[in-house]
């Protein structure tokens, strides 16, 4: 077997048991999560959910307190050029030199790769409308947002990460950076890890989505495979029941009177039954519902716990 | 209204300034302690820093007070934007109401903290005459609280006031400044009496007052903003002054990231090296001057004593501007964008370049190395113009000739030449040394803590020590080998940390061959230069070589991967 098909067949981000802590606080707890070549994956959480400690833990930002993290097989914090070559990164806050030209900071970024394509820098350039002789201090939000996009696709990097990309930002440029995504999809072998709490994004572009939540990874899986597996169901009851329903396998019960929704994760027809309820409706969920209905009934459930 | 807007701005003021005021009591409560133990005469005669402090903290403490509570580092004063706290902007009260507490409790915490001095020190901290000049309402400089609070409320005008140009802030500052001075020179020459100082520095507060309160009201309503759009764009438009800008600075062809980082470092710190300039320039000017005066007055005596004092004053702004040029390139960011928290933090955009921690680390020392060399080669010629103009050397001294017969006229230049380069060479070492202390990014990290640990060690040591042979007139028993076995201490430290960067990768070993080599160069130059100047066998050679290897700088340098390291990777 060659190095490359043998570099092909292994995943591109794998951590393993990965654990951070800030002080008391606790920012990741046991991760463990593995991206395939090749693949768009979401990563998913309300903020400070440890999304951007994850990122920067793959970056090699971060020491891993406990666990491993490697990215194309390589340890980030003692090979960071190796892995940085390969890798284009654009942060919610990218700190960019305000005092450079638009022009200068392309350049200058341009010296560290050796993979950069000058063209494709241009076309970017004019695409998204910045101007050559302005200062990046000068340019407002969105434009600097493209500029680091710019910055981080122009040498064509196998992987690309994305810390919150459309935080704060408007339609226009949320579209350039989800255009961006697919056209590095479309580009054979290259990968995406992208965060966001914008699910409608995730749920257009996301092969794979991993929810986080307190640190802990909740749901790792293919997108389709999600929304097919978790459902809404509407019971109606005979009369309004005294208390919350239960029933085992439903969780984030919803409604009063003698209509109850709950959500359910598998098959709806081999569910348990309530006895004085019947079942009027059932759908399936959109990726910001399944979102919702995770993290609101763990934060219940750790609320019922305290 | 105005009685919640002194509330909540004695709750700005402490919450930001808490341990300043709470410092300057403990200080204040020493020395009064200390004064009633013993007499404040006493305490002046046999410990006249606290009387100095006493001077200078209602000058410092109220500005520390003013700087922390608008958030305005000395450096950001060259930035546009006003500096009053943006928060109170959208208070339900007026732009007086918002200047009137900040104006009011600078004043008050001045005029309180003369006063506490004035009582605790019997008034000592008001004398400007000599000790024992008796305290008389002539003697006793009772106009000086009042000029300065004067300067204090300007200061605050001119950080609240929004300019087109930072360079307007600084020269009003410097007038500012020079306004009061001359006031004081005024008042000694006695050209204005105290009273007439009293009664313009007291109407300076209104008048300080009512145009906070403009200027305070114009950035709250954005019509300063606008205004400095307009004039910072003037009649061109922004497209020509970019295109101007483009122009003034071409693109250049970077053979690599380490040409691209040395261009960085270079641009970053283009205005500070303008900037730290400026004081010798200033000083080698007004030498200039008094040369040529000199030549038509023929007054050597008075050239002699201003360029001792140069010489003096070189020296002392060449190793002040070590330190500030390890603290600047310990930076990312250009001077002029430093904020309190994040000024040497990484940035993530340089913190992801695939660059390896080692090759930074390089970047910036040759950049700092580059420029202190340039200061120290102009500091270098100017000290030796001045002293040869000044007739402060003599080719035919003593020493001199000793050395000229002994060695030849060649060899012996170069051995009075030894010293010097040992001096420059010491600086760039302390300058690296410097710089590494700040490259951790933290104020808090293992390397700076190991580092603290030993500057002080070090300092109250030579202390002790330097206290000891002063009342002995004898170095004590065993400083010898206390010396030698810190020196091998050191040595074998040197070798771990040299392992330790070695073996992680930070650093090449062919890089890390290239420090320990300057290393051995400065600590070669510093033993030729000791062996010139000091007289034979007055020192045990082993001492001698242990004192050089402690003194020479080295640990910061080959530490500075590892504190950037630390600072990159959290």
């Amino acid at each position: 077997m060659s190095v490359e098909s043998n570099g092909a067949s292994r995943p591109v981000v794998e951590i393993r048991n990965l654990s951070r802590r800030f002080g008391a606080a606790e920012a990741l707890a046991d991760v463990s999560l593995s991206i395939p070549r090749g693949v768009v994956f979401g990563l998913v959480g309300t903020n400070g959910a440890g999304k951007t400690t994850l990122i920067k833990h793959a970056m090699g930002l971060m020491r891993a307190q406990a666990g491993s993290v490697s990215v194309f097989g390589l340890d980030p914090v003692s090979n960071p050029t190796a892995v940085l070559s390969r890798v284009g990164y654009l942060a919610e806050l990218n700190e960019l030199p305000e005092w450079m030209r638009v022009e200068e900071l392309i350049n200058f970024t341009r010296a560290f790769y050796p993979s950069w394509d000058d063209r494709y820098a241009q076309s970017l350039r004019q695409n998204f409308e910045l101007e050559p002789h302005k200062t990046v201090g000068a340019l407002s939000k969105g434009q600097r947002a493209r500029l680091g996009l710019l910055l981080a696709l122009s040498y064509r990097p196998e992987l690309l990460i994305l810390d919150e990309p459309s935080s704060g930002l408007d339609p226009l440029v949320r579209r350039d950076i989800l255009r961006a995504i697919i056209k590095t999809i479309a580009q054979e072998g290259r990968t995406v890890l992208f965060s966001s709490h914008l699910l409608d994004e995730v749920e257009r572009v996301a092969d794979r989505v991993a929810i986080i939540n307190g640190g802990r990874i909740i749901q790792n899986d293919d997108l389709e495979t999600l929304k097919s597996s978790y459902h809404r169901v509407v019971f109606r009851f005979g009369s309004a029941p005294q208390a919350m329903p239960q029933l085992e396998g439903y969780f984030n019960w919803q409604g009063g009177d003698r209509h109850w929704s709950a959500c359910y994760r598998g098959d709806v027809e081999q569910a348990g039954k309530l006895a004085n309820a019947e079942i009027v409706e059932h759908t399936p969920l959109s990726l910001n519902e399944i979102f919702l209905a995770l993290v609101s009934s763990r934060g219940a459930s750790r609320g019922e716990h305290a | 209204m105005i009685a919640a807007a002194f509330d909540s701005t004695a709750r700005f003021v402490w919450s930001r300034n808490r341990w300043i005021l709470l410092g300057c009591a403990a200080a204040y409560a020493a020395i009064f302690i200390a004064c009633q133990i013993w007499s404040p005469d006493q305490i002046h005669r046999s410990l006249p820093q606290t009387t100095i402090f006493m001077r200078l903290a209602p000058f410092f403490v109220p500005l520390l007070v003013l700087v922390g509570s608008v958030n305005v580092a000395t450096a950001q004063l060259g930035g546009r934007e006003s500096f009053f706290p943006r928060l109170f902007y959208t208070l339900p009260i007026k732009a007086h109401e918002m200047v009137m507490p900040f104006i009011t409790y600078c004043v008050a915490l001045t005029a309180a903290m003369w006063l506490a001095g004035g009582l605790i020190s019997d008034w000592r901290i008001l004398m400007l005459a000599p000790p024992g000049t008796p305290i008389e309402a002539d003697t006793v400089s009772y106009w000086l609280p009042f000029l300065i609070t004067s300067g204090l409320v300007w200061f605050q005008v001119l950080a609240w006031t929004p300019v087109t140009s930072g360079w307007i802030r600084i020269c009003a500052l410097i007038v500012a400044i020079l306004a009061h001075f001359f006031a004081v020179f005024l008042c000694a020459v006695g050209t204005v009496t105290p009273n007439e100082v009293v009664v313009v520095s007291a109407l300076q507060i209104p008048l300080a007052f009512l145009m906070a309160t403009r200027a305070v009201a114009r950035d709250r309503w954005g019509v300063s903003h606008d205004d400095a759009r307009r004039r910072a764009a003037g009649s061109e438009p922004s497209a020509t002054r970019e295109a101007k800008a483009a122009r003034h600075h071409p693109l250049r062809a970077f053979s690599g990231a380490l040409v691209a980082q040395a261009w960085f470092e270079r641009r970053i710190q283009r205005w500070s090296g303008v900037g730290l300039s400026v004081l010798p320039l200033l000083l080698l000017a007004i030498l200039i001057v008094l040369n040529v005066v000199n030549t038509r007055m023929k007054n050597p005596d008075l050239l002699g004593i201003v360029a001792r004092l140069a010489l003096t004053m070189f020296l002392w702004s060449l190793i002040a501007l070590g330190a500030a040029n390890g603290f600047l390139y310990a930076s990312f960011r250009s001077v002029r964008r430093w904020q309190y928290k994040d000024v040497f933090a990484m940035p993530s955009f340089f913190a992801t370049l695939p660059m390896s921690t080692g090759d930074f680390v390089w970047v910036k020392l040759t950049s700092v190395t580059t420029r202190m060399l340039w200061f120290s080669g102009a500091a270098v010629l100017a000290c030796g113009w001045i002293a040869l103009s000044a007739g402060l050397i003599d080719f035919d001294s003593g020493l001199m000739l000793a050395l000229r017969q002994q060695h030849g006229d060649f060899n012996a230049s170069m051995m009075l030449a030894l010293p010097v380069c040992a001096f420059v060479l010491f600086l760039l070492g302390c300058t690296a040394n410097v710089m590494s202390l700040s490259l951790g990014g933290r104020a808090w990290n293992a390397p700076n803590a190991i580092n603290l640990t030993r500057y002080l060690a070090f300092a109250f040591g030579a202390a002790a020590v330097a206290i000891y042979w002063g009342r002995h007139h004898a170095p004590p028993a065993g400083l010898a080998e206390v010396v030698r076995a810190l020196a091998i201490v050191k040595l074998l430290t040197l070798t771990l940390l040299v392992r330790h960067v070695g073996r992680r990768g930070l650093m090449s070993w062919r890089r890390l061959a290239a420090m320990l080599a300057f290393w051995l160069v400065t600590f070669g130059a510093l033993l030729g230069a000791a062996l010139t100047l000091l007289p034979e066998g007055q020192i045990l050679w082993s001492t001698l070589v242990a004192c050089l290897v402690l003194l020479t700088p080295v640990q910061g340098t080959i530490a500075a991967p590892l504190a950037l390291h630390l600072n990159r990777v959290r």
